[in-house]
């Protein structure tokens, strides 16, 4: 009796200890989940990926009359992850038909209005689009415009990409199958399932290795949200108890859909694919809408293991593992026999691997994160999900890759030269929209970008500016200069005696004829007669913000450029004398596709019209009979295309800046080492240009000619004492300077024709004005 | 304005300078022939021209349709891919100025006005140009630019 009390005390006395205990385990347990819950909330409830800002290359606009053939279309909606479908079923698919191409295109919205899909058919001929038709309607459409490639996206640190969907972008069949493979009672456990460990347990051990995990989707997906990946008791008890947190304060819906958006399903490179959006993007180069039942099981079957199961790398056990979930979509219920058969028979990957265009432009996506990153912080751009409308043309960008590839190798195994690099920017000449920028011969390398940073001697580039200047104080192009030796005493002391390229002096000659012969001894002459400071100032209006350095070695290009700023200067020349900024981006949408930016084109009269005319003009000339001669392997003189070589001291630099009726370009070559190349612009750069050009099928230039202007034969030819005849060009002047017939030649009264050129340009500002 | 005659005056500026000014006055001729010849009876335009400038001209209409609604950003935003399509119609660039203007960017709409009067010759457009410039000159308080616009406007 005493050991039955002393059993009942201590009975009693293990009872209130134990309750004790119990008591204190549930409020630490509360206050540790309590402790948990903040982050928990705080994840789920604020931003909860960092989506990274996407850039996407210029919209294609088809309209008939457009210079594009069938083959490059296909080419731009590959790029643009359009696949082949001769049923053109769903967005995003194109067939080749009938010599034209059927399309289907995307929904996009573009900042502007919403562009709902459409099935169009777009006809050729002779290099142009012949028609564009509707399907639906079997109309005519005046201008289509296609969703436009996604050329990149500036990932965060941890290089997770996703497309972030919502419930309702889900489909059932997804979400059914997702359910019935990982988590069987998803939509009744409270984020535990106890059933489904004891089931995996005893699958496992019927097995004998790992088949199936106990953990609930809540489980996993607190998983990839929180934790590593290490298995420890400990985190398995947080996972537990932040599992049963998140049911108990957020619907089934919610956690469903962050777990769609969660789950990590391969890697691209360094990128890493997140998400049943982009997967389905990434893998089968549509959006989730159109996912097919062999396809959700892919992507079902991938959860497992990503890599493991890559489509790509393992083919066969991919297979093997789409067609096991296929027969538990069978069996519950998902999809009927049928359809069982025609999933297990398709592909694997209907489209073959088309790598798109993510990423395959690293260059140009410099300059867009360098204008960017003038208004934006750096997490900005990889965590806002930022959408980013790019000016880059495909066309062209690849067909400035390629042909400046192919030229440097070619140069150097025609003229035994190692290690050349080039570089090339192209731009709409009207626009000053950046087309293209190749900073190097790897473009895909993402190395140093010389369009962007390899600053280097102008060379005789900068020659137009000098001529500029002289045209705007008085000189007229049939104004004679000396082509005579000069030496300049440096500041230490030391001798400048520059020479021609051809290594002669050309006595007295036209402005003209130095320019299109790109004469150095003339155009230092000139120079120093018009005065460095004005010719500075023209230089800054043009567009370049370089510091410059007031010696006479200005004038023949001792002055360090990149590629990217020599085409802002010539693009006021291509503009006619209009200033206009060259842009990489349109505008910015955040990611409900709200305007937050626009890069508007805006112009400024920097040069007026007629000087602009009468520059431009002999930068034609140069094309048909000067330094640029050579540019007839490619067009016509007809063509009238304009431009001007550079060549910087010892050949160390070649360049060759122009522009066609619609576009502009400048091409570097050279080497990183700045050893000598020994290639003139003529050489090199041009040669670059000229096969870009071509290829780009660059249209013909006709110069706007300002009201009055007149034009006259004069004497422009050698002015070799006792020597040949005179060589007669037709020249443009501005009304009231043209030099009197006959009264042209040699010796001609230079003084008092620059008076009344004076005066004449006076009268024109003033009508100007 | 009409496609065809444009052609045949860009032919003429050619003209003018590969061939001085006894063709030039020829070409300035034939030009006027062949503007009184289209009053009577349309010229057959080919086809791909027309297509590129329909294409203009259904980007400009939205534009000039977004311009009365007052949303100048969405005219801007189309008369940008008109460009693109045709960088040298004058009444394109007119309408950027106009919604520069709408928007208050009054030297920016000076220099639009300026652009579409560079463009090939478009009398009509040259006026509003000019009347134009003279609004943005007032707006900016420069009266005697104003008036300068405005005679030009009208000599």
């Amino acid at each position: 009796m005493m050991d039955s009390e002393k059993g009942k005390i201590i009975g009693m006395r293990l009872l209130k200890w134990g309750a004790a205990v119990f008591l204190l385990l549930v409020t630490l347990t509360v206050l540790y989940a309590w402790h948990l819950n903040g982050p928990l909330k705080e994840k789920f409830d604020g931003r909860r990926w960092a989506i990274p800002a996407r850039v996407y290359a210029r919209p294609l606009e088809l309209y008939p009359g457009l210079r594009l053939e069938a083959g490059q279309l296909e080419k731009e909606l590959q790029l643009s992850g359009y696949r082949k479908d001769d049923r053109i079923a769903t967005p995003g698919s194109y067939a080749v038909r009938d010599g034209g191409i059927g399309m289907h295109t995307r929904e996009f919205d573009f900042g502007d209005g919403n562009s709902p899909p459409a099935r169009l058919f777009i006809a050729f001929s002779s290099g142009r689009i012949a028609a564009v038709q509707d399907e639906a309607s079997g109309g005519t459409v005046d201008l289509a415009r296609v969703d436009p490639a996604l050329i990149g996206s500036f990932l965060p640190r941890e290089n997770e990409d996703r497309l972030l969907l919502k419930r309702e972008d889900l489909p059932e069949a997804l979400v059914k199958t997702l359910v019935a493979v990982e988590d069987r009672s998803f939509f009744t456990h409270h984020g535990l399932d106890p059933r489904g460990i004891l089931r995996a347990l005893w699958v496992n051990i019927r097995a004998g290795s790992a088949e199936q995990g106990g953990s609930t989707l809540t489980q996993q997906l607190v998983k990839n949200f929180f934790l590593t990946s290490e298995r420890t008791l400990r985190r398995k008890f947080n996972e537990a108890i932040m599992a049963l947190l998140l049911d108990w304060q957020y619907d089934k819906d919610e956690i469903l859909t962050a777990y769609a958006n969660e789950i990590f399903l391969g890697q691209d490179g360094n990128r890493a694919i997140h998400g049943f959006g982009l997967a389905s993007r990434f893998y089968f180069q549509h959006g989730i809408e159109h996912l097919e039942p062999h396809h959700i099981a892919l992507l079902i079957g991938m959860i497992k293991g990503p890599s493991h199961y890559n489509p790509r790398r393992h083919p066969e056990r991919c297979l093997e593992r789409r067609q096991s979930i296929l027969r538990i979509m069978l069996e519950a219920g998902i999809i009927n026999s049928e359809a069982f058969q025609v999933a297990a028979n398709a592909p694997l990957l209907d489209a073959p691997a088309n790598p798109g265009g993510f990423n395959r432009f690293p260059d140009f996506l410099a300059l867009v994160r360098r204008q960017l990153q003038r208004d934006y912080r750096e997490e900005d751009l990889t965590s806002t999900g930022l959408q980013i409308f790019a000016t880059l043309d495909p066309r062209v960008q690849w067909a400035a890759e390629e042909n400046l590839g192919a030229t440097l190798a070619g140069l150097e195994q025609g003229r035994n030269i190692e290690g050349l690099e080039g570089a090339v920017v192209v731009a709409n000449r009207s626009t000053g929209e950046i087309e293209a920028v190749v900073g190097g011969r790897s473009p895909r390398s993402g190395g140093f970008n010389r369009a962007l940073n390899a600053s280097r001697p102008i060379g005789s580039l900068v020659k137009p500016a000098v001529y500029l200047a002289a045209l705007e104080n008085g000189h007229i192009l049939a104004h004679r200069i000396d082509d005579a030796p000069v030496t300049w005493k440096n500041q230490d002391g030391t001798f400048w005696t520059p020479r021609n390229f051809d290594g002669r002096e050309h006595g007295s000659v036209t402005l003209y004829e130095a320019l299109v012969n790109s004469y150095n001894l003339a155009t230092i002459h000139l120079g120093t007669a018009i005065g460095i400071d004005k010719v500075i100032e023209v230089l800054k209006r043009l567009g370049c913000e370089k510091a410059m350095e007031p010696y006479p070695s200005l004038f023949v290009g001792a002055l360090a450029m990149s590629p990217l700023e020599v085409a802002q200067m010539y693009q006021t020349l291509a503009g006619e004398g209009f200033y206009t900024p060259l842009r990489a981006i349109h505008q910015v949408l955040d990611m409900e596709n709200r305007p937050l930016q626009r890069f508007p084109l805006s112009v400024e009269q920097r040069v007026e019209s007629a000087h602009a005319f009468l520059l431009n003009t002999v930068l034609q000339k140069v094309v048909q009979e000067g330094t640029a001669s050579s540019l007839s392997a490619y067009f016509p003189p007809s063509h009238g295309l304009a431009g001007k070589t550079g060549t910087s001291d010892d050949a160390r630099d070649s360049w060759f800046a122009g522009f066609s009726g619609d576009k502009l370009a400048v091409v570097w070559v050279g080497r990183d080492d700045n050893a000598p190349v020994n290639l003139t612009g003529a050489a090199g750069a041009l040669v670059v240009w000229g096969k870009m050009m071509y290829q780009l099928d660059a249209q013909p230039l006709s110069l706007i000619e300002p009201p009055g202007i007149e034009w006259r034969r004069v004497a422009a030819g050698p002015d070799r004492q006792g020597g040949g005849e005179q060589r007669r060009v037709s020249l443009p002047f501005i009304a009231g300077t043209a030099p009197e017939r006959g009264g042209d030649g040699p010796g001609a009264a230079v003084d008092s024709a620059r008076d009344r050129v004076k005066n004449a340009i006076d009268r024109f500002r003033e009508w100007l004005q | 304005m009409n496609k065809a005659m444009r052609r045949i005056m860009v032919f003429c500026w050619g003209g003018i300078g590969r061939a001085g000014l006894p063709l030039c006055c020829l070409a300035l001729l034939t030009a006027g022939l062949t503007v009184s010849g289209c009053a009577v009876q349309p010229v057959s335009v080919p086809p791909r021209e027309s297509g590129i400038q329909r294409a203009a001209l259904t980007l400009l209409d939205e534009a000039e349709q977004a311009l009365h609604a007052g949303d100048a950003l969405k005219a801007e935003a189309y008369l940008e891919r008109a460009i693109r399509i045709e960088p040298q119609n004058a009444r394109v660039w007119h309408a950027l100025a106009r919604s520069k203007f709408q928007q208050g960017q009054y030297s920016q709409a000076i220099q639009m006005a300026r652009k579409s009067n560079s463009c090939l010759p478009d009398r009509a457009m040259e006026r509003n140009n000019w009347l134009l410039m003279e609004q943005a000159y007032q707006a900016m308080g420069d009266q005697e630019k104003a008036k300068n616009a405005h005679d030009r406007a009208f000599d």
